[in-house]
């Protein structure tokens, strides 16, 4: 058989046969190589889009995870502290500009009506309870302001044989007076704020920080940084007015 | 045996063959030469999935990976663990220091008998400065007791522990220490404002 097979490859038709066997697989290797670096631009584009896509659209997916976990509010509820909201600057300054001025001290020249009626009522005097609504707190500090602001005193008329160092311990008392009318208030109002934030952030149990984000930890400590400022004003306020006070006592 | 044909019949046949062959069946047959497998464009599409599916889903597993530690990270408590019982300390309430009661009591000693205005109103202002007081003592002893409470129950606990918690740990412990340091400045502030009121009711007038 093998004999055979070299005596046909050995004659002219086999050797033709062999050659155009060895040309054909030439040619197809050839063409096969040559399609596939045609190709392969378009394959590496291709794959290179699919990748891009699939890796953007999960960068994508993981981003707006985040996103959502940085916009979860945190655990402490604003909406339920309202203790920033008290003020009463307002009031103690409308106190002193227009009801001392008038009805009480040396200079003021009223009838002390309110004053009187305040002093005689029957009612005891009460240091109100910050439990109250504020305007009812209110009244009650105004009662106690118009007694600490004192009667109003005629006016200059009787002052017409006052030495200059009388007509200053005078003016000084009045000062004296305002001090003490604004500090009573302002003190009042630590008061009351001190128990509002008591009773409004006692509520919360500080053991809800561990069980969430600690992003969300991160927006509640801003939170209580800012209602830390808020109390600490509030104390040099009340500090300061007291001082103020205390710097005109004995004058 | 031989098949005998003329030198140029050959030369035709031989070239005839080859181009039959090369055109023809090994552009179709996959048998003859393995199939180049980005000749069609669904091949190639076929090809680029599977390729883009290889780098994509390790890449995903590492990035889920990632953000799964992450937010297991930022769910782990904070180290300063008795902060419920400190917070308890300030939610006592302070009812029993009843004001209004113990105003009440004071201004029964006053007699307010055929006395003028002036007497009258100095009166109740001592009235008010006796109860002040009494409540200032009082809130005072109570702030001292929650102070003292305060102190021991964050005594058991030792800052340097933050050195050896994460990020997320602290920024937690941060906002629970900024939640008890309200409770104490509120509870300084009310004191303190007591103090300014029994101040403000006494003096020359």
């Amino acid at each position: 058989m093998k004999d055979r097979l070299s005596l046909f490859v050995g004659t002219t038709t086999g050797k033709v046969i062999c050659g155009v066997v060895i040309f054909f697989l030439l040619a197809t290797s050839a063409y096969a190589t040559a399609v596939q670096v045609i190709n392969f631009p378009a394959l590496m584009s291709m794959v290179q889009k699919m990748v891009t896509q699939a890796i953007t659209d999960k960068i994508k997916a993981v981003w707006n995870e985040e996103v959502k976990i940085k916009l979860e509010p945190g655990t402490i509820n604003t909406k339920a502290v309202s203790f920033v909201k008290y003020n009463i600057s307002s009031f103690t300054d409308k106190m002193i500009s227009q009801y001392m001025k008038n009805n009480a001290g040396a200079f003021a020249r009223g009838d002390g009506k309110l004053f009187a009626e305040t002093a005689k009522s029957k009612a005891a005097p009460i240091i109100p309870s910050p439990n109250s609504d504020f305007k009812e707190f209110q009244k009650k500090i105004r009662e106690v302001s118009i007694l600490l602001a004192g009667a109003p005193g005629g006016g200059t008329d009787r002052m017409k044989h006052f030495t200059t160092a009388e007509h200053a311990a005078v003016k000084l008392r009045d000062v004296f007076n305002q001090a003490s009318v604004a500090a009573y208030e302002k003190a009042s109002e630590g008061v009351y704020v001190a128990e509002r934030f008591r009773k409004e952030l006692s509520s919360f149990d500080p053991a809800c920080i561990d069980s969430a984000k600690s992003d969300q930890a991160v927006k509640d400590l801003a939170k209580l940084a800012y209602y830390n400022a808020m109390l600490q004003s509030e104390i040099l306020a009340v500090m300061s007015q007291g001082e103020m006070r205390r710097a005109l006592e004995g004058r | 045996m031989g098949l005998r044909l003329p030198a140029l019949s050959r030369l035709v046949v031989m070239v005839v063959a080859s181009l039959v062959l090369t055109l023809g069946p090994a552009r179709s047959s996959s048998a003859v030469v393995p199939p180049c497998p980005v000749a069609t464009d669904a091949t190639i599409a076929r090809m680029a999935e599977q390729w883009a599916a290889s780098f994509k889903t390790p890449y995903c597993a590492y990035l889920d990976e990632r953000r799964n530690i992450l937010l297991k990270q930022k769910l782990v408590a904070g180290v300063l663990r008795q902060t419920s019982v400190m917070s308890e300390i300030f939610k006592v309430s302070e009812e029993a220091t009843d004001i209004a009661k113990r105003i009440k009591k004071a201004s029964r000693h006053v007699s307010l008998k055929n006395q003028g205005v002036a007497d009258m109103a100095a009166a109740k202002l001592r009235v008010l400065k006796a109860g002040a007081a009494l409540t200032t003592y009082s809130a005072g002893e109570k702030a001292f007791a929650k102070a003292s409470r305060m102190d021991r129950a964050l005594e058991r606990f030792a800052p340097t522990a933050f050195d050896f918690s994460s990020r997320h740990q602290a920024q937690k412990d941060a906002a629970k220490l900024a939640y008890l340091r309200g409770l104490v400045q509120a509870e300084e502030l009310r004191l303190l404002s007591l103090l300014k009121m029994m101040d403000a009711l006494e003096g020359e007038r």
